[in-house]
């Protein structure tokens, strides 16, 4: 997944507009370059709209990132964007070497951690865009085979500590739960609502298979919480342990909607960084593009449902900029408004 | 993009690996011999305290506690997320120079009764991630399957992990073994509880006094415990290093922390020739016989493994440490011969 090929090749032009940047690099201003907003993506794939999009073609190499995208991609606007690799350990290093290697100026810097993420059929439906309001950690837990559970037990998965799943874990490692700022929230949700977003119809045709529900639903712009993990479960059994696990752990006012192997570990390298001083982590926010489900649709397997492609991976990646370009647009336009903080 | 990525390389090549966040290092900075990076202050007092790392250095958020010897340590705080960030914290900060040090990874861990006991510590060669992992609840999975996990990018439990992601490490063979030589009569503290928690296994070693050993290292966030998920550790090791390694004990962090490593090493920080990492056992991941799953995981930190698995890691690092800073001379340069 991470180093998955890109949809498009990248244009000529922007590639030889490239070369000339790095040319110029050693001649760069001598400060830390001041962004304004920083697209985080996990992989190569999820970071090629956006330097599409923005002619982010200003490549500026940050010791300590991923090997396979070691370079920050820039444009003159104080647009940047970068993929960390897949995966939280990939996540937190790449975005603490992002904040500790002091190439960067972060310090007024919105974060907008944009990916791929599967979503729970009965929340929403594939080509949706979900601003997320709760990061669950649902990696961090006990484990035991699910054939072998004692009574009384839904689930293998419980808390580290815990006495049974729905306990909530007396051992606190920091990284389990964060709530975006909702201000930050509101204003992405309310800039992007009118997007109108990409469906194919092969994605149209998958969704049906579902039958009911929020699944057969047309594509949206709305909010949820996302569960975290490097392991990507799937199945109907292990999606209700999730959707369990949020409540557990974020309150009974988090709906579970998406799952993705990275967020948890963003905003944990970030917390550090912010706590360091190096940048606020109140401007992060998060949206996923809902290119699958977590589970399977009625008759399905949940073998055949996670490797099951739905048909919506390339309009999920071009969904990704649809819905958080009006953020970042309004972000630039607006900059003495959002300097400070977000407007009003 | 890919041309994109190669550009940006070179560029990056040209100006020296490091110099970009290295400038302010070269003036001031602490040159470290030793660094030693635990997880938790359970892990880190012990040592801290052995060894007399009684003067704080505060650095990006991170608090290390050193000494005159230039030996220090830093608490990551606990899984995946907390470790990458902590390290990466520490492997750019300006007030430690860690560009000769001998980083040992140190943490206590589950371990497999067929390889060690409540106490054993030992010294890993491979570090295998097994959270980065497709996962199908057992009782949803394909019949004839011995457990719900299988490879990303693979399609049954008997693929072997592939892809870009980097999931298996091997740390550096001689200071493997130079580490291995220098400690392994260190004599283990055991407890009561432990002593009479292992009799419940019917065979060497579980049931038997802790020991210095090698043996390797799976990580996850996920602890896991249990019969059929040890199996699963056993052969996704096997299946990640061909073979090569040999499940043993099981952490929360110890593939973000060498994923950071790695890349810092990449970018002239720190030299990866110079990573051990030791795993000292506070419970058993697998159950006795009779014992159920659950029973083997509730129960896990009443063992009465967790002390002495603590006082185990300052005890074994102890002459390890001794070692690097009384023969400085000989280790500035490599790990010496035997």
């Amino acid at each position: 997944m991470r180093l998955a090929a890109p949809r498009q090749g990248l244009p000529w032009v922007v590639a030889l507009a490239a070369l000339t940047a790095i040319a110029a690099a050693p001649d760069a201003p001598t400060g830390p370059l001041a962004v304004k907003a920083l697209v985080i993506a996990p992989t190569t794939a999820e970071l090629q709209p956006w330097i599409a999009h923005y002619g982010l073609t200003q490549a500026i190499a940050i010791p300590g990132l991923s090997p396979g995208a070691p370079a920050l991609q820039c444009n003159g606007d104080g647009v940047c964007a970068v993929a960390t690799g897949a995966g939280k350990a990939n996540a937190a290093a790449s975005i603490a070497a992002l904040a500790f290697t002091g190439q960067l100026d972060l310090s007024a810097t919105y974060f907008v951690i944009a990916e791929l993420a599967r979503i729970d059929p009965s929340v929403g439906t594939i080509d949706s865009a979900v601003w997320v309001n709760d990061l669950v950690d649902a990696g961090i837990a006990w484990e035991i085979d699910a054939r072998t559970l004692p009574a009384g037990w839904n689930t293998g998965y419980l808390g580290i500590g815990a006495t049974d799943p729905t306990t909530p874990p007396p051992i606190p490692f920091g990284t389990e739960h964060y709530a975006i700022d909702p201000a930050l929230v509101a204003k992405a949700v309310a800039l992007s609502s009118a997007s109108t977003l990409e469906d194919g119809s092969a994605a149209q045709a998958y969704r049906a298979l579902y039958g009911s529900g929020a699944a057969i639903g047309a594509p949206s712009v709305r909010q949820g919480a996302t569960a975290s993990s490097d392991t990507t479960w799937h199945g109907a059994l292990l999606g209700q342990r999730a959707h369990d696990w949020v409540g557990v752990i974020a309150g009974s006012g988090a709906t579970y909607a998406t799952m993705q192997q990275n967020d948890n570990a963003t905003l944990a390298a970030l917390t550090a960084a912010s706590n360091a001083g190096k940048l606020d982590a109140k401007r992060a926010v998060v949206l996923h593009a809902a290119w699958a489900f977590d589970r399977p649709h009625p008759g399905q397997t949940a073998y055949d449902s996670l490797l099951a492609d739905p048909g919506a991976r390339a309009s999920s990646l071009d969904n990704l900029v649809i819905a958080g370009a009006p953020l970042v647009d309004d972000i630039v336009a607006n900059w003495s408004a959002w300097q400070s903080g977000v407007p009003e | 993009m890919r041309l994109l990525l190669l550009a940006a390389c070179s560029h990056h090549a040209a100006s020296s690996p490091g110099d970009a966040a290295g400038s302010d290092a070269a003036s001031g900075a602490r040159a470290v011999k030793v660094m030693i990076v635990d997880m938790s202050p359970i892990e880190g007092t012990p040592i801290t305290t052995a060894l007399g790392l009684t003067d704080k250095v505060m650095t990006n958020g991170l608090t290390l506690d050193c000494n005159s010897d230039d030996v220090c340590e830093v608490v990551t705080q606990m899984g995946y997320a907390n470790a990458a960030a902590s390290v990466t914290a520490l492997a750019y900060s300006s007030a430690v120079d860690l560009s000769h040090a001998y980083i040992v990874i140190a943490g206590i861990a589950g371990i497999d009764p067929a390889q060690g006991t409540l106490g054993t510590a030992a010294w890993a060669r491979y570090a295998v991630d097994i959270g980065y992992a497709n996962e199908l609840d057992a009782r949803e999975m394909p019949s004839g399957w011995p457990y719900g996990y299988f490879a990303i990018g693979g399609t049954t439990p008997s693929d072997p992990p592939t892809g870009d992601y980097r999931g298996t490490f091997q740390l550096d063979e001689r200071f493997l073994q130079a580490a291995l030589r220098l400690t392994r009569d260190v004599q283990l503290t055991d407890s009561q509880t432990a002593a009479t928690a292992r009799m419940a296994y019917p065979s060497a070693p579980a049931n038997q006094p802790p020991i210095v050993t090698q043996c390797d290292v799976v990580s996850s966030d996920t602890w896991f415990a249990g019969t059929a998920l040890t199996q699963r550790a056993r052969d996704w090791m096997k299946l990640a290093t061909n073979g090569a390694g040999t499940y043993c004990t099981s952490a929360q962090e110890d593939n973000a922390t060498l994923e950071v490593l790695t890349r810092a090493a990449a970018a002239g920080r720190v030299d990866f020739t110079r990573v051990a990492l030791l795993r000292t056992a506070s419970d058993f991941s697998a159950p006795y016989p009779n014992q159920t799953d659950s029973d083997a995981l509730l129960g896990a930190l009443a063992e009465g493994g967790l002390g002495p698995s603590t006082q185990n890691l300052a005890k074994t690092l102890a002459p390890l440490v001794q070692a690097i800073v009384t023969d400085w001379s000989d280790w500035q340069t490599g790990v010496p011969a035997s």
